[in-house]
């Protein structure tokens, strides 16, 4: 479990995390999204303790970070940049991080293996791809086999393939009741992993919801009708704050109104419809549109509070 | 992967300071070019102290004055070479940490800070000494054999040349251990080492140039409290030996506290 409580950090004039207060669950993964920039990563080099914050406090596995003793147990982080001495082998980088913790140099065997880079062990991590040195991040933040895993934007430079092996593991690791939480500015990415969301955006919570709960966030209810009428559809739909959009000679996608408003409508004037389907906004929207009225929220105070949904939690 | 896998089982797993320089032996032993630096360092001690001492008399004649007077001097002539490289290389070991971002995993992995500190001192002082130590015997020894200079070669029992020898080794470790402050002080290589030339080599020529004003202050200096530790010919105003050491600890210490205190206050 991830703790932050009124977690605030200034660096100089920059406000990089602002009042921020979530609770991270173990058994589940949790996607924490924002654009570039938001405070992600700070957030987590503040709970690793790397940097001290300017106020608040952040706990992991209900002691704050520093007070563990054997901190590589409670959590396996891999930060988004590069932690590794490029001349040192891959296996001699991992034995070192194990040896201050007493973890066996078999456990280090055990975690290449379990990333794929027994083979290249022994090579200095120097010469590794992207998707490699993720690989050997990845590896050093299970040796601990630890309760609460952190990673920083994961998939960065990893092909199709690495991806599809995060995202099992990832899900596999918070199946063992372990705390997941995985960083990305990927709505996509992060939609097929992620159960739950600590949205961010200038370093302020926008929301920390379920993907359900982060599905009804939005404001946009989008229908397709197919009507052979379409232009008396349209001049039937028409009102203030209703969206209509042609998309060929008979399909209209029509934003502001729900399904049963538009069937409605069109049976009253005898229209006939020949499909009628709500469509979803992927998650992808909702991410762009709440990330919008964050930015938007520090320009014209008032907007976007609507969608912080933080009661109940942290 | 098992959740509790075998090879962590028992409550065995935490942080201990013991467990810390073990790590850090392991990063220090698993970088090549730290080794072959190390390797050269002590042969250019070795090699230095051994060919001076070879053509002591033929370098300056016959019954030439100082290598006559200074027959263990001459032997440990390259030790001001390897106070220079291990200076350097303390640093680095510490710069290196922040300029790859290896730092991030050491200091996640002891989130204390402090023992990670300790543990490179111990681990690299350790090594220094140990190192400058076997490289300026085979250079005294070696030397001494082959010594052709008047007044004939030193032994290892005569007066204060053991303690010249052990202080040989000791202040470059010294050094080593004063680089490796100034680069968690400063955490650049440049900043680092520019500092450590500043306080081994200019600051000595600024206060020669200041002598009227501050005296004696000048023989404070670490490199001078150095030369006083392992004096095998005593200068006028010079420091005594154990006042070189006190000294000599007392920077150690004053800069190890600094980078102490930053290390453990400011970002990583």
């Amino acid at each position: 479990m991830i703790e932050v409580n009124d977690l605030t950090k200034r660096y100089g004039d920059h406000l990089a995390v602002d009042s921020l207060s979530f609770v991270v669950q173990p058994g589940a993964v949790t996607g924490f999204l924002g654009p570039n920039g938001a405070g992600k990563s700070t957030t987590m080099r503040l709970i690793l303790g790397l940097d001290r914050p300017t106020r608040g406090s952040t706990r992991v596995n209900g002691l704050p970070y520093q007070e563990h003793k054997a901190p590589m147990r409670e959590i396996g982080a891999l930060l988004e940049a590069k932690a590794v001495h490029p001349s040192r082998p891959a296996r001699d980088h991992l034995r070192a991080l194990a040896a201050t913790t007493g973890i066996s140099t078999k456990r280090v065997d055990e975690v290449l293996e379990l990333v794929g880079l027994t083979d290249v062990a022994s090579k200095s991590s120097g010469g590794f791809s992207l998707g490699m040195g993720q690989r050997l991040g990845i590896a050093s933040a299970l040796l601990g086999d630890p309760r609460t895993v952190m990673l920083d934007e994961p998939v960065n430079g990893l092909d199709p393939e690495g991806i599809l092996w995060i995202r099992n593991l990832l899900k596999k690791l918070a199946d063992e009741g372990r705390t997941v939480f995985v960083s990305s500015h990927l709505m996509t990415e992060m939609a097929l992993m992620a159960e739950r969301f600590v949205v961010i955006g200038k370093g302020r919570l926008i929301a920390d919801v379920s993907a359900a709960e982060l599905a009804a966030l939005t404001k946009q209810n989008t229908v397709r009708v197919r009507c052979p009428q379409a232009s008396q559809l349209r001049y039937l739909l028409q009102a203030d704050g209703v969206e209509i959009l042609s998309i060929g000679s008979d399909v209209l996608e029509v934003t502001g109104l729900t399904a049963e408003q538009v069937g409605t409508l069109a049976w009253g004037d005898n229209l006939c419809l020949q499909e009628l389907t709500p469509i979803k906004a992927s998650l992808e929207d909702i991410f762009l549109e709440l990330t919008h009225d964050a930015v938007e929220y520090h320009g014209t105070a008032g907007t976007g509070g609507d969608l912080a949904t933080t009661g109940g939690r942290a | 992967m098992n959740a509790t896998t075998a090879s962590l089982a028992g409550s065995n797993i935490k942080v201990t300071q013991l467990r810390v320089i073990h790590s850090e032996w392991i990063k220090f032993s698993t970088i090549k070019s730290t080794k072959y630096t190390l390797g050269f360092t002590a042969l250019a001690v070795i090699a230095m102290g051994v060919l001076l001492a070879a053509f002591s008399t033929s370098l300056m004649g016959p019954g030439a004055e100082n290598a006559a007077a200074d027959p263990t001097g001459t032997s440990l002539a390259g030790v001001s070479i390897a106070q220079l490289i291990l200076g350097i290389l303390g640093a680095l070991l510490i710069t290196n940490e922040y300029s790859t971002g290896m730092i991030r995993a050491s200091l996640t992995a002891v989130p204390s800070r402090l023992p990670v500190l300790w543990a490179k001192v111990i681990v690299f002082g350790t090594v220094s000494f140990v190192v400058m130590l076997v490289a300026v015997l085979i250079s005294f020894v070696g030397g001494q054999a082959l010594y052709d200079g008047a007044g004939g070669p030193a032994s290892l029992s005569d007066p204060g040349v053991f303690r010249a020898l052990v202080a040989s080794a000791f202040f470059p470790a010294a050094i080593a251990i004063m680089g490796m402050a100034l680069g968690a002080l400063m955490r650049q290589t440049a900043a680092a080492i520019g500092v450590l030339f500043g306080v081994l080599f200019l600051a000595p020529v600024i206060f020669s140039l200041l002598g009227q004003w501050i005296g004696d202050l000048s023989f404070y200096l670490p490199s001078s409290a150095g030369q006083a530790m392992g004096a095998t010919m005593t200068l006028p105003g010079m420091l005594s030996p154990l006042m070189g050491l006190v000294v000599t600890v007392g920077w150690m210490a004053a800069l190890l506290g600094g980078a102490a205190y930053v290390l453990k206050r400011r970002d990583a």
